[in-house]
């Protein structure tokens, strides 16, 4: 090859190379505008909004921007600064330890006695602090806060369990050969769709004590007037009342939910249960029938394939069902605001149904307190961080993505 | 496909461009409906009306005229003409539809071409909480109807005009014998303490009342109605168990059936001759002895079944209607309802009274919201006043209250109401109740918060938590909304 050509392919090289960076860097352009409107969107309507309120939580925010008052409302909320470290101090001891539990069960490691120390070092640590801690916390923080949390737990453990069970107890009849099978599917599936306010504003006059079809239909089987439940306007614990069915006397501190949450609670199952039971049949589509028919000629029973194969593999529909309902019992509001109106002020009766999301909303509109609820809202996400993240851990290793 | 694309890259910019000038662009206001009004009920002839006409205490409107002009203007020389004024208020169906064809009549005759939009924002609830969320986000309207704690509350965000200069203006204000017109009650309850001046403007007026069924109480062996609390006790229990004959639909027998609602609270306090906050508005003393002795009394009644919450929206004007509720209190404005409900259900004889009282004579609760004008140009806001003092004229304040059961606030508007008075015997018996001497709900900011607090201790107490107990809880919740709403000094 002669200079004149060498010089020749080079420069085309060059210009090959030059022309591919340009094309690369259309691309990329390209990309970020197509990029560019969604990015927009979430800034304008969820990241912006987001770091407002942190913004406002801040600030002393009463209708109005007010003084700068830092971490304030968040001291109001959780306590002095010594128990909020020693808590969130505490937690972080603890998980970290239960990793580390984790990695030592799953490693054959040279080094395991010394993880084995720093787990123990952690657990002790991380448990003596939580336990110093959280009473102080109760006692110095906001007393409504910390009740509103228990009643959303209640609420959480009172729905999603029963949401999943019977979800996936449907979706399996569903999903035999059963006659009218489209229509069953369809019949389940509208109190999901149904709108909020008008399906909670007629649970409501269900469950009305006087006037109610349930009331009515229990005292049409003869159950005296004075035993007939007072549903939404019953403020004692469900087992404060199973207990004088059966002449117990529970003390009220472990009375657990309200009737009124209990109430709610039956509502938020209808809803949910139709719903998932369409995800679950979806799940259940996806199982490939050759692990069935491998099943059936090692001799499985029904029980042992429904434990062995339907359940692992329908696993991943389980875990975000279940983190979905979770999520969704901390940030429920509409259904527990139309039902319980007629009550009395939010939160009514007694407070019983005042759930996380509940108190935010009073401190927001009943008292204007916008910082305030601002930090309250804080306080949630992160407590729904947490969960998510212990579900998330926990789900490791038990998820089956087939 | 790189012209696709690129196509695509532009749709979607368009697109996003689109939004984003949506998103910018001024809402317009809901255009006034175009119905004609309705005629006048009033005649010219005199009425019996409440035997009053001590001269006003408004004694802030009777100070010199010292206004700031970077808010008012010159008041006296301005020109409104022209200009285009948006009033926020409660009303829904019938009476939005009244208030529509007033404001039309307004717009169509008034001297300045001022044309007022009103625009509905379906409750008293969501009305306070859009003025709220208005605040920070400067879009509020020229006016709207406001309670006096709500007006506090706004004045203390400083959205608020003082109507003292307007009131007092010659060119646009009242004379002395104008205000001498108006009944004392409704003046002095808009005169907000924090501010020691006057932020709203009454067109008209309500009052709590007991409702009572006179023909169950002839079944039950009593002549009238009762007018001490010892009485009412007795007849309550004895009406829950022996039902009324005619009673009809589905439910419990009772003496009374009750909402929960923080103003029923204020009425029985002031029966007893107690107030609910302080006179100089520094704290509230609602747990004193007669807020004890209400809640005692209250609290018994229900345990011995006597009475019981509604469990329904407007379940105690329903069940009072089918017969099924002895007493009921609440304001009188809901007259026409409550006749309506009669009427359809047990349709039995009824009537009015003043809660019973452990006062000589009954102390009412004699309440209403009013008008408030926000801050804007001095050129809107003279309109906004001119508009409200339209309705406030006689011709107007009959006409809205022969319609909608409210009382007129002045007595030469009750003059023009006789025929009315003449049909309705009831309304007629109530308005007479204007004479007597009555409480003032807390004209001060944060006692909207301090009503969900007392309506949370009314909740509680009734469920059978203790007295003294939920009243100290709500009254030092009740403090604390107190000084974080109350104005910088």
């Amino acid at each position: 090859m002669t200079i004149a050509e060498q010089s020749v392919s080079t420069s085309s090289e060059t210009a090959r190379r030059n022309g591919r960076r340009a094309r690369k860097i259309r691309e990329a352009i390209e990309a970020y505008l197509f990029l560019l409107p969604g990015t927009l969107i979430l800034l304008t309507f969820n990241l912006i909004p987001i770091f407002y309120a942190l913004y406002i939580s801040m600030h002393k925010w009463r209708i109005q921007k007010g003084k700068f008052i830092g971490f304030a409302n968040y001291l109001k909320a959780l306590g002095t600064p010594i128990d909020i470290l020693s808590v969130l101090g505490g937690l972080g001891l603890l998980a970290g330890a239960w990793m580390l539990w984790r990695k030592i069960k799953a490693e054959d490691s040279n080094g395991k006695l010394l993880l084995k120390f720093l787990f123990a070092f952690m657990l002790l640590f991380g448990g003596i602090a939580f336990i110093l801690g959280f009473p102080k916390m109760l006692a110095d923080g906001d007393k409504m806060l910390f009740k509103a949390l228990l009643i959303t737990f209640y609420y959480s453990i009172g729905t999603v369990p029963f949401q999943i069970i019977f979800s996936f107890l449907l979706a399996t009849i569903l999903f035999q050969d059963i006659k009218g099978k489209t229509t069953w599917r369809i019949i389940y599936f509208p109190p999901y769709v149904t709108v909020t306010v008008a399906s909670a504003a007629v649970w409501q006059s269900i469950f009305d004590p006087s006037k109610g079809l349930i009331n009515i239909t229990l005292g049409g089987l003869g159950v005296p007037e004075a035993a007939l439940p007072k549903w939404l306007f019953e403020a004692q614990g469900i087992n404060v009342i199973i207990g004088h069915w059966f002449g117990i006397n529970v003390p009220s501190w472990a009375g657990g939910p309200s009737l009124a949450l209990v109430a709610v609670m039956i509502y938020n199952i209808w809803t949910f249960v139709g719903y998932n039971s369409v995800i679950y049949l979806a799940g259940l589509g996806n199982i490939p029938s050759s692990l069935y028919e491998a099943a059936e000629i090692d001799g499985a029973s029904r029980w042992e394939t429904l434990r062995n194969v339907t359940l692992p593999l329908v696993s991943p529909t389980t875990y975000f069902l279940t983190m979905m309902g979770i999520l969704g019992t901390f940030r429920a509001f509409n259904h527990i605001y139309v039902m319980t109106q007629v009550v009395g002020p939010v939160g009514s009766p007694r407070g019983t149904t005042m759930t996380a999301s509940m108190l935010i909303w009073k401190n927001f509109w009943d008292g204007n307190r916008f910082g305030y609820a601002s930090a309250l809202a804080f306080v949630l996400a992160g407590v729904m961080l947490s969960i998510t993240w212990i579900q998330g851990r926990i789900a490791e290793g038990r998820v089956h993505y087939g | 496909m790189r012209e696709r694309k690129w196509f695509a890259l532009i749709a979607v910019l368009a697109l996003l461009l689109a939004v984003l000038t949506a998103c910018g662009q001024k809402t317009t206001p809901t255009a006034a409906p175009t119905e004609k009004p309705t005629e006048a009920q009033a005649t010219e002839a005199p009425t019996t009306a409440p035997a009053e006409t001590e001269a006003p205490t408004a004694a802030p409107t009777e100070e010199a005229p010292a206004y700031d002009t970077a808010i008012y203007g010159d008041l006296e020389n301005i020109d409104p003409s022209g200009q285009e004024v948006t009033y926020w208020y409660q009303h829904t169906r019938s009476r939005e539809e009244l208030l529509q064809s007033m404001i039309d009549e307004f717009n169509r005759t008034n001297e300045w071409g001022i044309t007022v939009k009103g625009e509905s924002q379906g409750g008293y609830g969501p009305l306070y909480q859009k003025i709220i969320a208005g605040i920070p986000a400067h879009q509020l309207p020229t006016m709207a109807v406001a309670y006096q704690n709500q007006a506090a509350t706004y004045a203390v965000q400083d959205v608020l005009v003082a109507l003292d200069p307007y009131v007092q203006s010659k060119k646009w204000g009242y004379s002395q014998d104008d205000l001498k017109d108006f009944f004392p009650v409704a003046l002095t309850a808009d005169y907000l303490p924090q501010f020691k001046g006057r932020y709203g403007w009454p067109p008209y007026k309500s009052m709590e009342v007991m409702y009572y069924n006179q023909d169950w109480l002839k079944e039950l062996g009593y002549d009238g109605p009762p007018t001490t609390w010892d009485e009412f006790g007795e007849m309550a229990c004895k009406a829950a168990q022996q039902p009324f004959s005619k009673a009809t639909g589905e439910g419990k027998s009772l003496g009374y059936e009750y909402s929960i609602d923080a103003s029923r609270f204020a009425t029985f306090i002031f029966s007893r001759g107690g107030t609910i906050i302080a006179d100089d508005a520094s704290k509230y003393v609602f747990n004193e002895q007669p807020g004890v002795d209400t809640m005692k009394f209250w609290q018994d009644l229900v345990n011995k079944g006597c009475a019981a919450q509604a469990t329904e929206k407007y379940g105690d004007q329903t069940d009072f209607g089918n017969g099924l509720s002895l007493f009921t209190v609440g304001s009188i404005s809901g007259l026409p309802y409550y006749a309506k409900a009669v009427e359809s259900g047990a349709n039995f004889s009824w009537s009015v009274n003043p809660p019973p009282h452990t006062t000589a004579e009954p102390r009412m609760n004699i309440y209403g919201a009013s008008q408030s004008i926000f801050k804007s140009t001095p050129e809107q806001q003279l309109a906004a006043w001119l508009f409200i003092k339209w309705m406030s004229e006689p011709e107007q304040q009959a006409k809205w209250a022969s319609s909608t059961g409210y009382f007129p606030t002045r007595q030469s508007a009750a003059d023009l109401m006789k025929d009315y008075f003449a049909e309705h015997p009831i309304y007629k018996k109530a308005f007479g109740f204007m004479a007597y001497e009555s409480g003032v709900e807390s004209p001060v900011a944060g006692y909207d918060e301090c009503r969900t607090a007392i309506s949370d201790m009314l909740t509680n107490v009734l469920g059978g938590a203790d007295v003294q107990g939920g009243l100290d809880g709500a009254v030092e919740q009740c403090n604390e909304y107190l000084q974080e709403a109350a104005p910088s000094k």
